[in-house]
């Protein structure tokens, strides 16, 4: 009985790694190409020095990628990016890339809920 | 001796049974009964066990703690345990460091975690007259994991529902 016992748990348990196995999701560099009908100006920006340099400046202390977006009505939309959208494969990052917000989502509900009864 | 299989979740205490995807975790333990009456079992226990998310993570934990048991005469005991102990995880994923203003591929020493556990469920005696009657046990486990990420989320419950089995190494010994 010992033994049939100790059979059937560990047939249970091999069944149960061999189930839960399964390979990592991997990503073709074509994935992160873009494909958008949009030009993009940021170039033309006239703070783009300055953006640059602050989106650098946060890779450059361990983030892995970042990107941002800026638009105000004097010099219309800037977008940005700095570091890696892939670190496996080493592509860089693009502002057309998709990425996960996150938490970072909860500051700008925030933003929004104390902004919005403000402006009526 | 105990030998079990469990299915873990990252979960809020006692709001799940059992989930999927199957996380499973092996563990094989010993008790030393402190008291033991009609109706009751009272013991340590000390348990080694491998636990796989994948995905996230690899850990081998080894704890220890106290159970009580209540028996009835027809076999069936309830069985309520409280185990601390320490689990070391690794990252199934592959693993970056920033290293002089880069990212380099590279492992690192894994985490250490404190993991505290109550667990209740049921056994049955498949021999209920022998002292050394094998037992299989079905238990429900809730966790806590600590630290988990530093700065941002201090703890992680977890639960699992574990399903195993007890027997005397040899047979025939009488306690």
């Amino acid at each position: 009985m010992k033994n049939n016992l100790l059979k059937i748990i560990s047939l249970l348990g091999l069944v149960m790694l061999a189930v839960s196995c399964s390979d990592d999701e991997s990503f073709q560099p074509s994935f992160y190409e873009c494909s958008l009908p949009f030009t993009d100006s940021s170039q033309l920006h006239g703070s783009v020095t300055e953006y640059q340099v602050l989106l650098d400046k946060i890779t450059g202390s361990g983030v892995p990628g970042i990107m941002m977006a800026v638009q105000t009505d004097a010099e219309g939309l800037w977008l940005g990016t700095s570091g890696k959208a892939d670190l496996k494969s080493d592509i860089s990052l693009q502002s057309c890339n998709m990425t996960r917000v996150g938490s970072t989502v909860k500051t700008f509900t925030a933003d929004g809920t104390i902004t919005r009864p403000t402006a009526g | 001796v105990k030998v079990a299989v469990s299915n873990e979740a990252t979960a809020i205490l006692y709001t799940k049974l059992f989930t999927t995807p199957v996380h499973p975790c092996m563990q094989v333990g010993t008790e030393y009964q402190y008291k033991t009456g009609p109706h009751f079992e009272f013991y340590q226990t000390a348990n080694l066990g491998y636990i796989y998310h994948n995905h996230l993570y690899q850990g081998l934990y080894l704890n220890t703690g106290i159970g009580y048991d209540y028996k009835f005469n027809f076999g069936l005991k309830l069985k309520g345990l409280f185990e601390l102990g320490y689990l070391h995880t690794f990252t199934t994923q592959d693993e970056y460091q920033f290293k002089e203003g880069e990212f380099v591929n590279g492992m690192d020493q894994g985490n250490a975690r404190l993991m505290t556990m109550l667990s209740v469920g049921a056994g049955y005696l498949l021999k209920k007259n022998k002292p050394t009657s094998p037992e299989i046990f079905l238990l429900y486990k809730s966790w806590i994991e600590y630290p988990y990420s530093r700065g941002f989320i201090p703890m992680m419950s977890h639960i699992n529902l574990e399903i195993g089995c007890k027997f005397y190494l040899f047979g025939n010994h009488e306690k």
